[in-house]
């Protein structure tokens, strides 16, 4: 095959859905961990184009059918607290959070005769009618407002004309309502992406008191779509945006700019004085297991990733971060007989960076 | 999936950053292994159960229901504010129509905190229920009726103490007797103040009592009650120290007679007081109560080293149980039949002396308390306080919910009197309003 092509492929990476790489052979060792790429390739590619500086951003992934949307808080994109979930159930496999909802280019319209207003999808229209299709979409009303320039414009505003007359409205009229239509479905799923992230448990009184702070402080879109809705949503939430650019193709752009990743799960038992890291399969002794702490497993399991990663041909310097952690007092009667620690480390999944997009900040 | 009969809002708080003392029962591990438990069952997981996060409460929610001496900051920590703000939200949660029930299983706990507040009791320091009642009737209007039905094996005194003389609140509290446990109180004979004559409902059970025991208690006394009374919520405290593997009490609960009771009390909010089997009780009654809350099978919960004797009760212990109920369901057919001058002298107020201990605190504390007798309304108290711990006497004049325009005039006089008198440290006001 590769003598067939005429080029030498090197490595076979696998994206993940936590957004990094493993080799082909970590692949067959964790098949798992191949699900759920398509987002993170989005988001990737995001981080490899996108030139936004804020702290905390929406990334909102505008396709044809769905619209995904991802949260960046302090820089870092934002993890499923219990792993990908799949058809309602939890995997635990690490993976970016995204929540997917029916709205996009090719979404299909219903006019509400009593609100006078546009309904958006769930359901699929098919091709939009300028590029051939039987149903009106969002995509149809961009190139016929001349926001857009795809496929046959004239055969778009004949099937608006005709819709128009049906309902009684000017085309323009109805063109304008489903483009509000859009945004103000998409305003209100990334108001209850927020909403639902604020809600989400707090078992400490820190961090009850000092709930963290996620609000985006700017919108970043990709997708063909994005150029029209993304400015209106951003218009919306009050937000500066930017949209990358290659915006249609960035997901590949994603895959192909993540950078591999390898991680260790390191269980410590001060009771039975033990260490163990199963992706290792080491297995040792705490030497003072009464002095054992919280930090010292950090820096034990930070420690083991890189020597997991080199032993493996990762690039051992990249930096290594605490994917979860849990520390546990086991407690007989009232009295504290032994802690167990479990740390997740990983180095942290990276991309190379290519370039930046338009956006509606100056300089 | 199991299909659900009941929307359940569970508001779960382990504190894991708080803690009396290290070593001291009421720590941050109590609920780490309930969490545990829950979670591996997947009840996190289950649609009909949806966790909350806890909002904190205000000083004006705290200062509805206690007066703290010599003031709120002294005492309540932010702890206690996340524990009531909790509770709180259990109580909003379903009145929005948010959830069809909701369970508070947070800590710390506090049944043992009375209406005054010199420092902590029995571990508790606010009493999350009895400021959630209050909140409920600010929110709802004082004409609510609320019952409490307290399943901890120790006596609910804090509560009773705080709605011992307030005609919208039932309290029932079902516990080890007295003789044999903290505080100490909780006899058959303390049914209430003038105004609330025969709604403070103490059913003392004696130790070694087991699930049958509890069962029977629910159904020949707590049910009838509740039929009859016809509360708006029924809110259990739903202390999990009756559990036989408990250390601090000497009770045979399991954690399927929990889930019983709960499916048969049916209550609207519950909320966790204490449990301090954190590893063997907690994690196995905290599942079957949540279970049996959403309307599910809980049939199968069982503590691993449950065993059908470890829960058995003797056949003598059963008669005694029989004769407790029967004594406590004819003292409340009666009720109402009581020469209330009697029990309550003549005269124009009712006079309550007291010396409360707060345990967790080392506190000694003097009250005096005088009840107006009126017949408009439940009349307006003055208490005089004073604790090993904060000498200087305090006044704390405080009005019912539902005050009648005479006694709310002649509280004020005696309030603006106690303010000029050098004889107090300082003299609190406390008048609950509803917004609607
Ligand atoms: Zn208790
Ligand atoms: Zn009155």
């Amino acid at each position: 095959m590769q003598k067939q092509l005429g080029v030498t492929i090197g490595e076979i990476l696998v994206l993940k859905a936590d957004g990094g790489t493993m080799t082909l052979a970590d692949s067959q060792d964790r098949p798992i961990e191949t699900i759920l790429s398509g987002p993170a390739a989005s988001i990737m590619g995001v981080r490899a184009l996108a030139e936004c500086q804020e702290e905390n951003f929406v990334i909102v992934d505008i396709g044809g059918t769905t619209t995904d949307l991802a949260v960046v808080v302090e820089g870092q994109v934002l993890f499923e607290r219990s792993g990908a979930t799949i058809l309602g159930y939890k995997t635990l496999v690490p993976a970016l959070l995204t929540r997917s909802i029916g709205l996009g280019g090719d979404s299909a319209l219903h006019f509400c005769t009593e609100e006078q207003k546009v309904i958006i999808g769930p359901q699929r229209a098919g091709l939009p009618v300028c590029r051939g299709g039987a149903r009106l979409t969002p995509t149809d009303a961009a190139v016929a407002l001349g926001l857009a320039t795809i496929g046959d414009k004239t055969r778009a505003l004949a099937q608006w004309q005709r819709w128009a007359k049906e309902l009684g409205l000017a085309w323009q009229e109805l063109a304008k309502l489903v483009l509000e239509a859009f945004t103000r479905q998409l305003t209100e799923a990334v108001e209850n992406l927020y909403g639902e992230l604020e809600n989400v448990p707090l078992y400490t009184i820190s961090e009850v008191l000092n709930p963290p702070q996620i609000r985006p402080q700017a919108v970043v879109g990709l997708g063909a779509p994005a150029g029209v809705f993304v400015p209106r949503l951003a218009e919306n939430l009050h937000l500066p945006y930017e949209i990358v650019p290659f915006s249609a193709g960035a997901n590949a752009i994603g895959a192909g700019a993540a950078q591999p990743t390898i991680g260790v799960t390191l269980h410590a038992d001060t009771e039975l004085g033990t260490v163990t890291i199963p992706e290792m399969g080491y297995q040792g002794t705490l030497e003072r297991p009464l002095f054992f702490t919280q930090e010292k497993a950090r820096d034990l399991a930070t420690t083991k990733t890189q020597e997991h990663a080199q032993a493996q041909g990762y690039d051992a310097t990249a930096q290594v971060y605490v994917v979860e952690e849990e520390h546990f007092n086991m407690v007989r009667g009232f009295r504290t007989v032994g802690q167990t620690f479990t740390v997740r480390t990983q180095l942290r999944p990276q991309v190379r960076k290519i370039g930046g997009g338009q956006s509606n900040e100056q300089g | 999936m199991n299909k659900a009969k009941n929307q359940v809002g569970l508001i779960f708080f382990p504190a894991f950053d708080w803690a009396i003392t290290p070593d001291h029962p009421e720590r941050q591990e109590r609920l780490l292994y309930t969490r545990d438990q829950i979670q591996e069952e997947g009840l996190f997981d289950h649609p009909s159960i949806v966790e909350y996060r806890p909002i904190v409460a205000t000083d004006e929610q705290i200062s509805r229901t206690h007066i703290c001496v010599p003031n709120l900051d002294r005492h309540v920590t932010e702890s206690h504010r996340i524990a009531a703000g909790g509770t709180i939200l259990a109580a909003d949660l379903v009145v929005d129509g948010k959830v069809d029930r909701a369970f508070a299983l947070l800590r710390p706990p506090g049944h043992h905190a009375n209406r005054v507040i010199h420092g902590s009791r029995g571990f508790c320091t606010v009493n999350n229920e009895a400021i959630m009642v209050d909140h409920l009737r600010h929110r709802l209007g004082p004409d609510l009726k609320v019952a409490i039905v307290d399943t901890d094996a120790h006596h609910g005194d804090g509560t009773q103490d705080i709605f011992y003389n307030d005609p919208g609140v039932l309290h029932i509290s079902l516990h080890q007797d007295g003789r044999t446990l903290y505080p100490g109180t909780g006899f058959i004979s303390e049914r209430g103040g003038p105004a609330a004559f025969g709604q403070t409902v103490n059913i003392p059970l004696p130790p070694e009592t087991g699930d049958e025991g509890m069962l029977m208690v629910m159904e020949r006394v707590v049910l009838p009650i509740l039929q009859e009374w016809q509360p708006d919520f029924v809110v259990n405290a739903a202390g999990q120290d009756n559990h036989y593997s408990d250390p601090l009490t000497n009770m045979n609960f399991s954690a399927q007679g929990y889930a019983q009771l709960t499916e048969m009390l049916a209550p609207d909010i519950v909320v966790l007081e204490g449990g301090y089997s954190i590893e063997s009780a907690l994690p196995y009654i905290n599942v079957g109560l949540l279970l049996a809350l959403a309307g599910l099978d809980y049939s199968k919960v069982r503590e691993p080293n449950w065993r059908p004797d470890t829960v058995r009760q003797s056949s003598a212990l059963t008669a005694e149980v029989a004769r407790i109920c029967d004594l406590v369901l004819a003292q409340w057919k009666t009720r109402q039949e009581e020469d209330l001058e009697r029990v309550f002298g003549q005269g124009d107020f009712f006079e309550r002396r007291r010396d409360i201990y707060y345990d967790t605190d080392n506190i000694y504390e003097n009250q005096q308390e005088y009840i107006r007798l009126c017949r408009d309304c439940p009349g307006w108290r003055v208490i005089y306080t004073a604790s090993s711990h904060f000498r200087d006497p305090v006044a704390a004049i405080s009005v019912p919910w539902k005050v009648c325009p005479k006694c709310l005039e002649e509280a004020r006089t005696h309030y603006a009197a106690e303010e000029e008198n050098t004889n107090f440290a300082q003299a609190i006001w406390q008048q609950p309003i509803s917004r609607s």
